[in-house]
């Protein structure tokens, strides 16, 4: 009883332990890739099916607070509560479909992880290569670890950073827009 | 090859110049990016590392020229570009950038030597004769999966940005799209050192140039339309990608 009971303790500090920012990243891509490869899907038919799995996954992936925070940059705090929470959903919502859309044109690429740069308790990077046929392409994974799990805020492909971009379009049309238009133009977006 | 040099030093010297002018030509615009600047700073989301703000000071000119070149784009490069794949298959058109890319070592080669930068020279250059040897003339990239032989290219805009120089202002130039003032210099310095600037006689040269520009456009062509179809205002997205990538490649 004893041992179980000290068994019991173990386990949840043994599965944070195993949740390295690489092994985070590892295991999600792999999943998505494991999806995209199977021959289960091979078929238009099911491709509808395959994306709800994916996306099942993506979903998880990211952490919607941050990136809807650094997307929205000074303009943050301008939101209410209500509007933090329609923008978060919507912009996760687009992250994903942008997302979605890249791995249709999947086409046997392999992603290779070259470095792991770990800043601090709850800040880390996981740097990759994305390599096919014709290309390789550096995709770099910024990772904050808020409660139990490691969760993506920003994505850079060819040092591009995706929350960078956004920020800057989102602050061009804040400085002329209400939060309210800047949700119906999102909302217009993730419709499409 | 001391003209070549002459022309380098003339070039940069004309930039410092130019710079000058172009830091008094922002001053009035400074006082509109003010406010939005004050807000900026105390804020703790907003900078994400280089929180530097974009100098745009004829964004009027360039959202003008933009819209031409995405007009450009649209309804002329995208059809010709249809042709242009069709003729020439995927592999083709990677061998032509391959060949192309080989062939502008002097270039990377002359700017991390500027900028002391020994280990480019050598991964450059061991690139460079695996390439021409192994891989027809450059035909192939045989390196391309050689991790100890990768380095982000260098070129004379970044070579200014090492001595201390400025971007000076963003530039959207007809047909060859973005640009900053450092750059277009840059870019015209650089051609002096490519090889494909010894061609004779001209008209072969120019359709050399214009092959390698052309070829490059098509390869990047999927990305300017999948950047136009996910982002809320196109403009401003593709001057933050082109000032992310080249301040990205100061770095390196």
């Amino acid at each position: 009883m004893k041992k179980l009971f000290l068994l019991l303790l173990l386990l949840p500090s043994a599965a944070l332990a195993l949740d390295t920012p690489t092994s985070y990243i590892r295991s999600n891509v792999d999943a998505v890739v494991a999806i995209l490869a199977s021959p289960e899907y091979k078929d238009e038919a099911t491709r509808e099916a395959q994306m709800q799995k994916i996306e099942g996954i993506v979903d998880g992936f990211f952490d919607s607070e941050e990136l809807s925070k650094r997307s929205l940059g000074q303009y943050w705090r301008t939101f209410t509560p209500q509007q933090r929470d329609e923008f978060q959903v919507l912009f996760l919502e687009l992250i994903k479909s942008v997302y979605l859309k890249k791995s249709v044109a999947y086409n046997g690429e392999v992603v290779a992880f070259n470095q792991e740069i770990v800043k601090s308790d709850t800040q880390a990077e996981v740097h990759t290569t994305i390599t096919s046929p014709q290309l390789n392409i550096p995709v770099i994974y910024y990772m904050l670890r808020k409660d139990a799990s490691w969760k993506v805020y920003d994505v850079s492909v060819e040092n591009v950073s995706l929350v960078k971009n956004y920020r800057s379009q989102f602050q061009s049309i804040l400085q002329k827009n209400s939060p309210d238009q800047l949700i119906a133009i999102l909302k217009e977006k993730t419709n499409e | 090859m001391s003209k070549r040099i002459l022309i380098l030093v003339c070039v940069a010297l004309a930039v410092f110049m130019l710079q000058g002018c172009a830091g008094k030509k922002t001053g009035p615009s400074m006082a509109a990016d003010a406010s939005a600047q004050a807000v900026q700073n105390g804020d703790e989301y907003e900078d994400n590392g280089n929180g530097e703000p974009y100098p745009d000071s004829i964004e009027g000119f360039n959202r003008g020229v933009f819209s031409f070149n995405d007009g450009f784009i649209t309804y002329v490069f995208s059809p010709f570009d249809t042709f242009y794949t069709g003729f020439f298959p995927q592999d083709i058109r990677n061998g032509f950038g391959n060949f192309y890319r080989n062939l502008a070592y002097p270039v990377r080669l002359v700017n991390a030597l500027l900028q002391f930068k020994f280990d480019k020279m050598a991964k450059e250059t061991a690139s460079f004769a695996l390439n021409t040897v192994f891989g027809v003339g450059g035909l192939f990239n045989v390196t391309r999966n050689m991790p100890a032989l990768q380095a982000s290219p260098e070129d004379f805009s970044q070579t200014m940005a090492f001595y201390g120089l400025g971007e000076g202002t963003y530039v959207v130039l007809p047909i060859m799209g973005p640009s900053s003032v450092r750059d277009i210099f840059g870019t015209v310095a650089d051609s002096f050192l490519n090889p494909l600037s010894l061609v004779t006689p001209d008209s072969a040269k120019y359709a050399l140039v214009g092959h390698d520009k052309t070829n490059a456009a098509s390869a990047a062509l999927p990305a300017y339309k999948e950047i136009k179809k996910e982002s809320f205002d196109h403009y401003t997205s593709m001057k933050d990608v082109f000032f992310q990538y080249r301040r990205g490649l100061e770095k390196e």
